[in-house]
């Protein structure tokens, strides 16, 4: 049973807080993470889906990451996410190795694969070589923790780690009260708001339809049951964290009202965008500056990172045509609008807007990119008829 | 102090009303519209990963 | 912790308490009564379940005048031939005939049918027809969504609360277990079919899953409670004796026109196969049936199951095996050693059977078959004589 996808997982979630509540009186803070260890692995254990590859997963990145920085010490750091990565990579790419009597995608495929490669590598990228390795109990808390299990939010270590240590201390009425409320309104926009989205709007039109205002139609209606969709699974899993002792971060804060792409992606998947930022754009933008050549290009440079960076976003959610081009246009506007706050640092004066009323400004772009938006994400959904 | 204390008990009322009320019309066995399931993202991250 | 409790659950409490209170007039608000459909208690063909749900209540019981004989198979049901049993043996006979299948409903969907109606099952006259590509690689037990078609939540719910049937309704969690991941969005009855099946592996299991198990049988009360009212009573079926008449039917006739009527479709092929078909499908195209390699026969698995159903029931079951055509699936004969283990079986527990297994081209009755693998009329008229004699409709 994946997380989140019946009401067995609400009834099992419900016990766990309840047991949370009844051992913060017999036991010290220092057991909170064990006892939230071994809550998390008997989720995995009795009620998730190829447990077994999971823990093994858990297993290889810890001594990976152990191995490589710490014990072989490579200096370049792109080898280890090369190897902590192999598994999704394997899957990603859907190697077939004829020989073998199974499908390799088979074998190594498992729910939960692509976040928790991006945590592991979260954590690798954080670590610098020589620092102690984490316990491996809140490495595997981190990694298992049930709400985010399977779709986020991306966490990272030091945060997770942080808000563990607070233990039984951040099991109280106030944390309970505030995740409750998540909760509630994560309830209300998956199970209601993208449901009635889904069965009253989406369809409304044929999907085939290549009429424009069917199309138009289509595009709206999918953006916003995307929203409500996967804002209300993170909203549960922020909500659920806060009642068990953990704080999950914030993946979603009113996208609609984005200015600009920027803006967007600190509104829209935060997670996932921070995820990029840290660990994929800052990096290439670096390497990129040292390459001699661009050092005369830099908004060059860092368009390219740009485009790059939601390349492989749109890569990362699979290697079709509609993902990719998806990512590619997030990433386009992403570099025109940078170039644009480029041109305008450079002549001292707005220049798209001019001197027009900054309210004007701002209902203007958030039309804008609300479109833009609706149009990628239409094209990300694969149900575009073009 | 109280005032709040009583307007949040029937603000909450009346929010769990309209949740459960939808939550009811949207998920009964008595309602047949043929998506009378639960249309899950999970199950398009369990596909895919 | 008091604050929460009443600002925060007592407000949910009452909501729960008015939602349980006023069930009936928010349904009347929200829902529209349904309409009464008229139920043809006549029928003689069901395709599945699912798409005449209504049918499900005359499953498995008699007509006024006689008993009434149910036939279960998969795709050699559909076509509506002039001699299907459901057609022949009900128009000339008080006892009627109910066909119920298409292609894929295979041993388990079967089994589960059955056993969701096993209050019905003792001396109920049923035929099963056992087709041999069920028993291939590529049909090796039934899909999900094939059972789904014919085994609706009312009648899993059924079996689910049944606890008089400890053994089936085991390998019934187990099955569907082995299918869960196929279903998307799974029902309640099937979900806790599969939470029973997980929750007997160990006994931490049955400890982690003891208190879902149990809140999901209170929701799933709840919801046969909403819409199963009217089914809550157990129908009890008298079963009648098979009346037996005086009809006069010259086999010998009957099957010498239908067998040359047969062989007059086959003009442009020598394989005794319609002309239609074989210009479209086969095309002088030789077949090989794939055999199930190892021991993991799923298909055979629920068949012996199947068969120890309806011993236990006591069921006045009989069977149909189907032949293949020879000439089209050149390495039938791999098959027989099977086809003979299955009518061991049947024999073995006192059941009949009528095999028109062969695999042999000079042995093959020709025109048995319309295609490669499904009987022609003359077929049919084959397994009518077989029924009659069988259940003694004949004076």
């Amino acid at each position: 049973m994946a997380p989140f996808s019946s009401i067995s997982f609400y009834i099992i979630i419900t016990l766990f807080i309840g047991i949370i509540y009844i051992f913060r009186f017999f036991l010290s803070n220092n057991y909170y993470k064990h006892l939230l260890a071994i809550l998390n692995f008997s989720f995995l254990y009795f009620a998730f889906p190829k447990p077994y590859h999971f823990f093994i997963l858990v297993g290889f990145s810890y001594f990976a990451t152990f191995l490589i920085s710490n014990v072989l010490k490579f200096k370049k750091k792109i080898w280890g996410i090369l190897i902590l990565l192999l598994p999704m990579l394997l899957v990603k790419f859907d190697l077939r190795i004829d020989f073998y009597p199974f499908k390799l995608n088979d074998f190594l495929s498992f729910a939960g694969l692509s976040y928790a490669s991006f945590r592991i590598m979260g954590y690798y990228m954080d670590k610098s070589q020589n620092e102690k390795m984490i316990d491996f109990v809140t490495y595997f808390n981190f990694l298992s923790f049930t709400p985010t299990l399977l779709i986020g939010p991306i966490d990272k270590l030091n945060r997770f780690k942080a808000s563990q240590d607070i233990g039984f201390l951040a099991i109280n009425s106030e944390n309970f009260i505030i995740g409750w409320n998540a909760f509630v309104k994560g309830v209300a926009f998956k199970y209601i708001i993208s449901e009635l989205i889904d069965r009253y709007w989406l369809n409304l039109f044929p999907e085939t339809s290549k009429e424009i205002f069917h199309v138009a139609n289509s595009m709206y209606a999918y953006y916003f049951f995307l929203f409500f969709d996967f804002s209300g699974y993170s909203f549960m899993a922020l909500g659920i964290g806060k009642m068990m002792g953990i704080n999950v971060p914030i993946n979603f804060t009113n996208p609609f009202l984005a200015i600009n792409p920027q803006d967007f992606w600190r509104r829209f998947h935060i997670s996932l965008g921070d995820w990029l930022k840290d660990y994929f754009f800052t990096p290439l933008y670096l390497f990129l500056t040292r390459k001699k050549r661009l050092k005369k290009y830099p908004i060059a440079r860092q368009n390219m990172a740009l485009v790059l960076t939601f390349l492989l976003m749109g890569c990362w959610n699979g290697l079709r045509f509609n993902y990719i081009l998806s990512g590619f246009l997030f990433g386009v506007f992403s570099a025109i609008h940078n170039t644009y706050i480029f041109q305008c640092k450079k002549k001292s004066r707005d220049v798209f807007f001019g001197n027009l009323n900054p309210l004007m400004v701002k209902i203007i772009s958030i039309f804008i990119m609300f479109n833009l938006v609706s149009i990628a994400m239409y094209i990300f959904s694969g149900r575009c008829p073009y | 102090m109280k005032t709040t204390f009583i307007s949040r008990f029937f603000l909450n009322c009346l929010w769990y009303l309209i949740i459960v009320l939808a939550l009811y019309f949207l998920y009964s066995p008595l309602n047949d519209n043929p998506k009378n399931k639960v249309n899950s993202s999970v199950q398009f991250v369990y596909q895919q990963f | 912790m008091k604050k929460i409790i009443l600002i925060y659950f007592v407000p949910l409490f009452i909501v729960f308490s008015c939602l349980f209170l006023f069930s009936s007039k928010i349904n009347s608000i929200f829902f529209y009564s349904k309409v009464n459909l008229t139920i043809d208690s006549s029928f003689k063909y069901l395709e599945n379940f699912r798409n005449t749900p209504f049918y499900e209540d005359q499953f498995l019981t008699n007509n006024d005048s006689s008993e009434t004989i149910f036939i279960l198979g998969s795709s050699e049901l559909t076509g509506n031939l002039e001699a299907h049993p459901f057609n022949f043996i009900s128009r000339y006979f008080k006892t009627k005939i109910k066909g119920i299948g298409h292609a894929g409903n295979q041993c388990f969907s079967i089994y589960s049918q059955l056993l969701a109606n096993e209050n019905l099952l003792k001396n109920a006259p049923i035929i099963i027809v056992l087709s041999p590509g069920w028993f291939s690689e590529s049909a090796n037990g039934t899909s999900s969504s094939i059972f789904l078609e014919f085994n609706s939540s009312r009648f899993l719910n059924k079996i689910f609360q049944n606890d008089s049937i400890p053994q089936f309704k085991k390998y019934e969690a187990k099955r569907i277990s082995s299918l869960y991941n196929e279903f998307s969005n799974p029902d309640l009855s099937i979900r806790m079919f599969f939470l029973e099946n997980q929750s007997s592996k160990n006994i931490l299991s049955k400890f982690f899953y003891f208190p879902i198990i149990e809140i999901s049988k209170v929701l799933n009360t709840f919801n046969l409670e909403l819409t199963d009212t009217k089914n809550k009573k157990t129908y009890i079926i008298e079963r009648k004796s098979i009346v037996a008449e005086s009809v006069k039917i010259n086999w010998d006739s009957i099957f010498n026109i239908s067998k040359q009527e047969q062989l007059n479709n086959c003009t442009n092929n020598k394989w005794y196969i319609d002309n239609e078909y074989y210009s479209k499908y086969t095309n002088g195209k030789t077949k090989m049936i794939d055999i199930v390699k190892g021991k993991n026969n799923q298909e055979l698995k629920d068949f012996k199951m199947l068969l120890s159903l309806l011993k236990t029931k006591e069921v006045n079951a009989s069977f149909i095996i189907l032949p293949l055509n020879p000439y089209c699936y050149i390495n039938s004969d791999e098959l027989t050693p099977l086809i003979n283990s299955l009518q061991n079986d049947i024999l073995k527990n006192d059941f009949s059977c009528m095999n028109f297994w062969n695999t042999d081209t000079a042995k093959y009755d020709k025109g048995i078959l319309k295609d490669i693998m499904h009987l022609s009329n003359y077929g049919w008229y084959k397994v009518d004589e077989f029924i009659i004699k069988k259940y003694k409709l004949l004076k």
